[in-house]
């Protein structure tokens, strides 16, 4: 073992890519966002186990740079350090939104209160757990309240009433559900997680108590539902040979 | 037979004072096969001597100051696959000092650089209506709560290494920099609302930190960008964002520049 050591210490610091035996740090994020299901079926979201190319089983997509930057399933490429754990709830962007969605003048401004109604009830649900090897080094209740993402938009004025969508087509005014955006708030892990490159790991927020919240029609004249994401984002520093 | 004539691996340039031809002349060799590397030491120390008697700049001496470079780029109202920042310098393609200040393309010149913040921000010369009716297109709101700032994934690499990779990142690298605020009345009539004041985030809080720094040294090149893999994000708020009242997004790269004493 000594002697193969040995070896590959000499081949790498005779022919290989990187400068041997030296290592820098960078702050790096992980992170997989996967499409929450429309309706109260399932009892369980899975992170980090499908990496980029393979098929989010919800949305039926391939996952891109937006949603994960995992390459190998349950894995991460570098050594990493685990400094924070934030999870985000995403409603997506309304141009990645169903077209019967996104044709509503108001969807933005006025329309995602039914649907902000009902994610403000999954705040108050669900249970983190990060599994490394067989291990549980992570168990958060509630984690999008007690793991917000720490940052957002900032918000001081809605509205709703304009004469043209009446409130009687969207009752009750304008809502616009946020996790906090402070900093300050974000799960802090004290002590840090290390994971080695090539470790299997897993994460899961499972909801005991009832299936997940089901999402709902988005308004009383469109049935459709809107996109939604979550994610969970492990923010800390990348260990990597220095070059 | 004629002999050929022999020509120095190195050609000194013509000098034009005598104690530069003296520098050249007892440094400046052959390239022998065997000594290449010694010719690049050579090479340094004549360039240093000749900085040192006739630069524009202290050699070896370097100052430090705080700074800020940003590059802002046009948001297409199509939406884009990728926006490139820090490509361009000024004065390249009518690129004025109000959409970057960076002194060459893709690296920071003479300087070296210490990022120890990244900011995403926005300018757009005109945002008000008239009246505001409630709908989407009459509201850059709507691009902050459902739009063009809830996409996207940004990432900085320096010599084609990755040492940024963020998602949604004009909230997660905000402005951070204590923006305007609008202050209303309330509701004017039944047709006529008042308009939601959203922005991305003001508090310096939310700023993100590259904790350790990034150090990027003098002519090494790096390179920021946004993409957009999962599909493009038109602008929504057509009626404010449109070909003529141009969306600018930038990022501010805020540090250290370490560059030559004059």
């Amino acid at each position: 073992m000594t002697n193969s050591q040995k070896i590959i210490t000499q081949l790498q610091s005779k022919y290989g890519t990187a400068v041997s035996g030296k290592y820098e740090a960078i702050r790096f994020q992980y992170y997989d966002y996967v499409r929450m299901p429309a309706n109260s079926t399932t009892n369980r979201l899975t992170f980090f186990s499908n990496p980029i190319g393979a098929v989010d089983p919800t949305s039926g997509l391939a996952k891109t740079l937006e949603e994960t930057n995992i390459r190998r399933s349950g894995e991460l490429d570098e050594r990493f350090a685990i400094m924070q754990v934030r999870t985000s709830i995403d409603v997506l962007p309304m141009a990645r939104q169903g077209s019967t969605v996104s044709a509503v003048t108001t969807a933005v401004v006025q329309g995602m209160t039914p649907t902000m109604q009902v994610l403000r009830n999954l705040n108050f649900q669900g249970v983190l757990s990060v599994n490394f090897g067989q291990k549980n080094f992570i168990q958060i209740e509630q984690p999008f309240q007690t793991c917000p993402p720490g940052y957002g938009p900032s918000i001081r004025t809605l509205s709703a009433n304009g004469a043209s969508q009446s409130i009687t087509t969207y009752p009750p005014v304008s809502q616009f559900v946020s996790q906090s955006v402070d900093p300050r708030d974000v799960y802090v892990m004290d002590p840090a997680i290390f994971v080695e490159k090539g470790q299997t790991f897993g994460a899961t927020i499972d909801f005991y108590m009832n299936n997940m919240v089901s999402l709902p029609a988005f308004s009383g004249s469109v049935a459709a539902k809107m996109n939604v994401n979550i994610g969970v984002i492990l923010d800390g520093y990348v260990i990597r040979p220095v070059q | 037979m004629k002999k050929p004539k022999l020509v120095p691996t190195v050609r000194a340039a013509k000098p034009f004072f005598p104690a530069i031809r003296q520098i050249v002349k007892t440094n400046i060799q052959p390239v022998s096969r065997k000594d290449s590397t010694t010719m690049i030491t050579r090479s340094e120390s004549i360039e240093r001597q000749i900085a040192k008697t006739y630069g524009t700049m202290a050699a070896g001496q370097l100052q430090s100051q705080r700074k800020q470079f940003y590059s802002y780029v046009q948001y297409p109202l199509a939406g884009s696959s990728q926006l490139n920042f820090f490509g361009q310098a000024i004065g390249n393609n009518g690129v004025t000092v109000e959409q970057t200040n960076m002194p060459v393309q893709g690296s920071f010149g003479t300087s070296s650089f210490i990022i120890k913040g990244i900011s995403l921000k926005y300018k757009i010369l005109d945002q008000n209506l008239a009246a505001y009716n409630g709908l989407d297109t009459n509201t850059f709101a709507t691009e902050i709560l459902g739009g063009l700032f809830n996409a996207g994934v940004a990432e900085l690499t320096v010599n084609a290494k990755s040492y940024l990779q963020v998602t949604k990142p004009f909230h997660q690298l905000p402005p951070a920099d204590g923006r305007i605020r609008t202050y209303s009345a309330g509701q004017v009539s039944v047709s006529v609302d008042v308009e939601p004041d959203v922005t991305l985030s003001s508090r310096s809080e939310n700023k993100y930190i590259c904790d350790p720094e990034i150090f990027i040294a003098a002519q090494q090149n790096f390179a920021f960008s946004i993409s957009y893999p999962s599909g493009l994000v038109p602008v929504r708020a057509t009626n404010i964002i449109t070909s003529s009242n141009i969306l600018y997004v930038g990022v501010v790269l805020d540090g250290i520049e370490l560059r030559p004493v004059q």
